[in-house]
Order: C-alpha cells, then structure tokens, then sequence
C-alpha cells in the first residue's frame, strides 16, 4: 500500500523581488552616501562660493585624518549692496564740494581748500577702508562640511568671530530655508543644523545650492548612523 | 621737520579746524591699525596652498594702513 503525504499548501512564499529591492536600494544608498566624492576637486578660487573638495586647503585646528568636503561661503549678490554704496560713495565729493566752496556755506563756515583737499583724501581712503573690511569679512565668513564636523566662522564685524562646531553624529535634522525671489532666482538660501539636546544649533547663511549641502550633510550623517 | 607754530596762526576756530583735522586722521589711523592687525590673526581661519589670498588682503589692508599715516604727516605738514 502505497501512502503519499499530502503536501502543505503555500501559505506564505518568500518573494525573490525582496532580495533585489534591498540590493537596490543598498546600491542607491552606497551612490548617495558617495555622490560629493564624485565630485571633482576643485581649487577653490577668491570669489568662490561653493567648492567641493578644495584642493589643497587646510584650515585651523584640522584633525590629521580630517579631509574638507566642501567649503562655503555666501553667495557673492549678498555683497552687491556694499560693492553699490562704495561706488555710490566715490562720486559723493564730486557734489558735495562745491557746495562747501560756495559762497553760501562759506558764510556759516569756511573751510579753506587745503582743507577741503585733506579731508576729501581722508574721506576716500575711508571709503577704501569700508570696501576692503566688507570684503574681507565675507572672504573669512566659512562654512566647511568635513568628514568629520561641521564648521561655521561667522562674523558680526571683522573685530567680532564666532566659531562654531558641531560632530556629524550630533546633529539631528538638516532644514533648507529659501525664501524671495533673489534666493530663488539665484539659488541661494539658508541650511540650518540642529543638534541634539542643549547643544548650538548651526546655520549657514545665504548659501549656494543649499538643497546640495544639505543633501552632503544629510548622506554624512547616514552614512555616520551606519558605521556606527 | 613741519613748521607747528603754523597750527597756531590765525583765529582760534581755524586751529581747532586744522586740529580736528589731525585728530580724525589720527582716529581713523588707528582704527586701521586695529583692522589690519585683526585681518593678520584671521589668515590661518583658511589656508589655500596653491594662492593663498589671505596674504594679498593683509597686503591691502597694510598699504591702505601706510596711506594713513602718510596723510596725518602730510595734514601735519601743510596745514
């Protein structure tokens, strides 16, 4: 007599399309996490704003194995209103000198020309002075994304530095802010990083392609959460 | 050496004219000196081997500090 075991019925089968998926998706993840190192290094020129991977470039209390992943600074419009004052600026003795040689002003007061001509010199290497104390407080204004933190030197007036650090492992949310039609237009805008508990929150402001260094961030911090 | 009792002629408006002069250029002078000597200590912030820009700015900003007092001596001299 010959008894055959009848066979279960399938109630649940493990669908190949699973394995593929999480390969996929472990391949996405693996280009995402890599996608600011391929980018090309790039030297970072006087005017650049966004330079991923600059070459050659270190900064103050870099770690050994530290490498910069990209550095930032405002975008370059945020320093047309002083560039426009400046210029501004430069024609205002034009007018305002023959208005102190007339004969009314010198009936309140009169200065003499020599005078005039000291204080016309004065008055343009203040506006010199002006000009080059902008520019450099936006060339020093940094934000650096390394493999290891996040740094923000940002400066009220170039005699005010505020230097802020945050690890990769602290922050817990990256949010893009872009708002008007400039930032829009010129993509810019701000990417704040908030960190855990009492610890400073980060902002870089008026950035380039904030969505990018968000996105950098956001592919380091997963990429920490995976290590770990 | 500049002739100071020429600081001393005229009405006592025109000196206190020529010295306020002289203490504007003298605060904006050291104003500068303050600047420069803060743009020197900001430099290592970020270092570019290949051209490091930060030098060029000190640069400036020393020429621009040089362009200052020579006015003060100058104001000195010729009013």
């Amino acid at each position: 007599m010959c008894y055959t075991m009848p066979t279960m019925p399938d109630v649940f089968t493990k669908t190949p399309q699973k394995s593929e998926t999480s390969a996929a998706s472990a391949t996405k993840k693996n280009k995402r996490t890599l996608s600011i190192m391929s980018e090309k290094p790039q030297n970072p020129g006087i005017f650049s704003s966004f330079t991923p991977r600059p070459l050659e470039t270190t900064f103050e209390n870099q770690e050994p194995d530290e490498v910069i992943l990209l550095l930032l600074r405002k975008h370059f419009i945020t320093n047309v209103p002083w560039v426009v004052f400046t210029l501004i600026g430069l024609f205002v003795p034009l007018f305002l000198n023959p208005f102190l040689r007339s004969d009314m002003f010198s009936a309140i007061f009169f200065i003499p020309d020599l005078t005039i001509f000291i204080l016309n010199l004065l008055y343009y290497l203040v506006v010199v002075g002006y000009a080059l104390t902008q520019f450099a407080t936006w060339f020093y204004q940094i934000g650096l994304v390394t493999t290891l933190r996040i740094i923000d030197v940002d400066f009220n007036t170039l005699l005010s530095r505020n230097v802020a650090f945050a690890e990769l492992g602290d922050i817990v949310d990256v949010e893009v802010v872009q708002s008007g039609v400039l930032q829009n237009f010129f993509n810019y805008g701000k990417v704040e990083m908030q960190t855990e508990g009492i610890k400073t929150n980060l902002e870089f402001v008026a950035i380039p392609q904030p969505n990018a260094v968000a996105d950098t961030i956001s592919d380091l911090m997963r990429e920490g959460s995976e290590n770990a | 050496m500049p002739d100071f009792s020429l600081l001393f002629s005229g009405d006592i408006l025109a000196v206190l004219g020529k010295l306020g002069v002289l203490a504007l250029i003298l605060l904006y002078a050291i104003f500068s000196l303050v600047i420069t000597l803060q743009v020197r200590s900001l430099r290592n912030i970020i270092h570019i081997a290949r051209f490091n820009f930060s030098i060029v700015l000190q640069l400036l900003f020393v020429i621009h500090l040089f362009l200052v007092i020579s006015l003060f001596f100058v104001a000195l001299a010729i009013l």
